[in-house]
């Protein structure tokens, strides 16, 4: 519906203006012949009024609509560059029109009154096209003050129109008192140069020279008007007309404002290019923190920005961590060689990089200049980039004159850097969360997976009871254990604990049963089984990646026990009502590649009776500590073993578990920590 | 955990002092490795301030055993604590690595 209109009113305005000036030539016309008398004055007409009346309404409704729609997003310079070409147009129009008349057609009164005519609505156009432009260019940057007196001033412009009615002289009162608070608003509106400020030196330059033209071309069309005004007997009187008037004071003042804003506003416009520059690179800087860049991007944007708007010839970034090594190097407009110089330079002179900033007015006031360019560097600003008291890393910026960084460019630099930290610090933080929450999901699967790889207990006879507790779960540990019973009814039982956590102990972990699993299959004695599963795990295991293991076999039959440690905790064993730790030679699995392992572990055999019992852990146990520091150890727990002997073997092993907890005063044990229990009934 | 390291007159000097564990065992690492790339053929590590060391700990000195070997590298350690020494003991670090009460004995083992 709205697009609707708006394409009738496109038509509809023009349509009316043009209606209007021919109704105006066709009154004009009927005047002449009514009028016969030569240098008669100007009569009240009303008819040739309300033409007139007419077109001024429907040009600047016309020239509203036009520019309030059409040129809704033009910026400035397309604005003056506008006012530039209606005032050419205008212009050559109007010297078409003039000789055309004077050339084809006697110069009568009728004539001069047409050409006064066209006059007249060549000027009302260019002038309308100008007051609207203007417009634009006031409520640039617009404040609600300035939006409603503008609209006071535009409604007050547009009443002005019915004063074609009455036939003022422009030097009476009321036109004076019609015209002059219009120009004095109009004035006051005019101050509101905005728009000056944001053009750069060049663009103000050209908008100078498009203003001092159309100003020139104004108020050449205005002479012309002035002209005519002198010549008696004219159609219509420009001069007179307190509307027009009124609007070319406005528009004259405002574009001889414009200019003189512009002209003493050159000077300064490069200082605030630089600082729009300034705030355009803080900008910069700030979208980087806010986009969660990367730390090396954020070095970038810092390194520029202060390159920017220090004006600087060269400068370098250097980021160091927590023990000065240096971790990231960033340069602009100096290459390596000449900032590895330059370190060279500044170690030389003892100077160190403190909390504070450093400023070097003249190079050459140093020693050691030789492999330093001192026509292009001549001073040096070293600035420390700070977080709290914690130093990130350095910013050197170099300039080619001598005493070349000021005050405020210092003050500006050290804002960025403050922003910068803040970015980079942020950006570490992001990274660090990032990694913890991928850490905690690979250590859900890890569990998840460890979890399976450990098997049920087994109950495999009435007189073998076996216990398995585990605890200090609270990281994916090591700690392996598996059961096999042989045809022949032989049972095997191993404990141990992969060196390292997380993710990768589980899948070291999987590595282990896989193999225990294939091996234990084959029969084989117990110095053979590790002997095989070392070669094995050596082949699998990284370079620093070892396996602590002990392996138990049980001839139930003949009641023995074959006893093989791979660099395990020693067992105890109870037997004969005595506890004691079965000690052997045996270094751990994947510690000795490459070499005859079995020269490194040995096997003891045992008997048991009813009433015996061995007992597996893991260094978890042992090494739980108390606040003082010292470990439970392997005494502790012997005594431990004694007091609850005679418990069952699920209940003994919550009672060790139990008693280091309470030794360590902490809920859960710091390592994983298991307890295997073999009782012999 | 701190690490330091001496070049001495015939000898590079490891000195741990704190604990050993899984982070600061990279710590281990990166001095044992900076020695062997510096080409040192004698290597001694100063003990007597290591209160602890986890497995990822003993990991690395395992990890160089071949290292040592192939490339000739004499290392000694000495004035471990009981404690610690306990934990090489189990593993059955002690018969590949020279673990020694004094100084002058690991002096004398490198030389």
């Amino acid at each position: 519906m709205a697009t609707f209109n708006i394409s009738r009113l496109k038509w509809l305005l023009p349509a009316v203006c043009l209606l209007s000036i021919g109704w105006m030539f066709v009154s004009l016309w009927q005047l002449h012949h009514t009028i016969e008398e030569f240098n008669s004055p100007m009569v009240f007409n009303l008819q040739f009024n309300v033409a007139v009346c007419s077109f001024f309404l429907s040009t600047f409704l016309c020239f509203k609509v036009y520019i309030g729609l059409f040129k809704k997003n033009s910026n400035i310079s397309t604005l003056l560059w506008d006012v530039f070409y209606s005032a050419t147009f205008a212009i050559l129009a109007s010297l078409l029109v003039k000789s055309m008349l004077l050339y084809f057609l006697s110069s009568t009164i009728w004539t001069l009154k047409v050409w006064n005519l066209f006059e007249f609505v060549i000027y009302t156009f260019f002038i309308a096209n100008c007051f609207f432009s203007i417009k634009k260019l006031i409520l640039y940057q617009k404040t609600n003050r300035t939006i409603i007196l503008w609209i006071i001033f535009e409604l007050s412009v547009f009443a002005s129109i019915l004063t074609s009615f009455f036939l003022f002289k422009y030097n009476s009162l009321p036109f004076v008192l019609f015209t002059l608070p219009l120009t004095l608003l109009g004035l006051y509106l005019s101050f509101n140069v905005k728009w000056a400020a944001f053009l750069n030196f060049h663009q103000k330059l050209v908008a100078l020279l498009l203003l001092i033209i159309s100003f020139g071309i104004l108020s050449g069309l205005f002479l012309d008007i002035y002209e005519q005004h002198m010549i008696s007997g004219m159609s219509i009187d420009a001069i007179n007309n307190a509307f027009l008037m009124a609007i070319s004071a406005f528009v004259l003042l405002n574009i001889s404002i414009s200019i003189l804003v512009l002209l003493f506003s050159l000077p300064t416009s490069s200082v605030f290019e630089q600082k729009f520059g300034e705030v355009m690179l803080f900008q910069k800087l700030h979208q980087s923190i806010q986009l969660g860049e990367t730390e090396k991007e954020i070095h970038k944007a810092l390194l520029e920005s202060c390159c920017d708007s220090a004006l600087a010839t060269g400068g370098w970034l250097e980021m160091t961590d927590t023990n000065g090594r240096i971790t990231s190097f960033e340069n602009s407009g100096i290459d390596h060689i000449d900032a590895f110089n330059f370190k060279n330079l500044l170690r030389k002179n003892h100077i160190k990089i403190t909390s504070e900033p450093q400023y070097i007015k003249d190079v050459k006031a140093l020693s050691h200049l030789q492999k330093i360019n001192t026509n292009r560097y001549k001073s040096l600003l070293l600035l420390p980039l700070l977080s709290g008291q914690h130093r990130l890393g350095t910013l050197v910026l170099l300039k080619d004159k001598v005493n070349a960084f000021d005050k405020e460019m210092v003050d500006m630099i050290i804002t960025f850097m403050s922003q910068a930290a803040i970015a980079i610090q942020n950006s570490r933080l992001m990274g660090q969360a990032l990694e913890t929450e991928r850490y905690r999901e690979e250590l859900k699967i890890a569990k998840q997976v460890q979890e399976r790889l450990l098997p049920d207990v087994p109950h495999y006879s009435s007189d073998i009871e076996i216990a398995v507790l585990t605890g200090g779960a609270t990281d994916v540990g090591g700690d392996y254990y598996d059961f096999y019973k042989d045809k022949a009814g032989d049972i095997t039982v191993v404990l141990g604990d992969v060196s390292g956590h997380g993710t990768s102990a589980a899948f070291n972990m999987a590595q282990t049963k896989g193999i225990f699993q294939s091996l234990v299959q084959l029969n084989l004695d117990p110095i053979d089984f590790l002997r095989y599963a070392n070669t094995a795990l050596s082949r699998c295991f990284e370079k620093s990646t070892f396996l602590t293991l002990i392996v138990i076999k049980i001839n139930p039959k003949e009641k023995t026990l074959q006893i093989a440690r791979a660099g395990h905790c020693l067992p105890l064993f109870y037997a004969n009502k005595q506890p004691y730790y079965v000690e052997s030679k045996g270094t751990g699995l994947g510690v000795v590649r490459g070499k005859d392992y079995a020269s490194f572990i040995e096997c003891k055999v045992l008997s048991y009776a009813a009433g015996d019992s061995l007992l597996l852990y893991t260094d978890g146990i042992i090494e739980s500590s108390n606040k003082q520091g010292e470990l439970f150890g392997t005494d502790r727990l012997k005594n431990v073993f004694i007091n609850y002997k005679e418990q069952k073997a699920n209940s003994l092993l919550e009672k060790i578990f139990q008693e280091t907890k309470a030794f360590s005063g902490k809920n859960e044990p710091e390592d994983d920590s298991t307890l295997l229990l073999l009782k012999f009934v | 955990m701190n690490i330091s390291a001496n070049k001495e007159d015939r000898t590079y000097v490891i000195i741990i002092d704190g604990e050993i564990d899984a982070s600061s065992s990279i710590e281990l690492d990166t001095a044992i490795s900076d020695a062997i790339k510096k080409g040192e053929r004698k290597i001694l590590v100063d003990c007597a301030k290591l209160n602890y060391i986890s497995s990822a700990g003993l990991g690395v000195f395992m990890s160089y055993l071949e290292d040592f070997e192939e490339q000739g590298i004499k290392i000694a350690l000495f004035q471990m604590n009981d404690k610690v020494k306990s934990v090489f003991e189990i593993l059955g670090l002690v018969d590949l690595i020279d673990i020694v009460p004094t100084r002058e004995e690991a002096e004398k083992i490198v030389e």
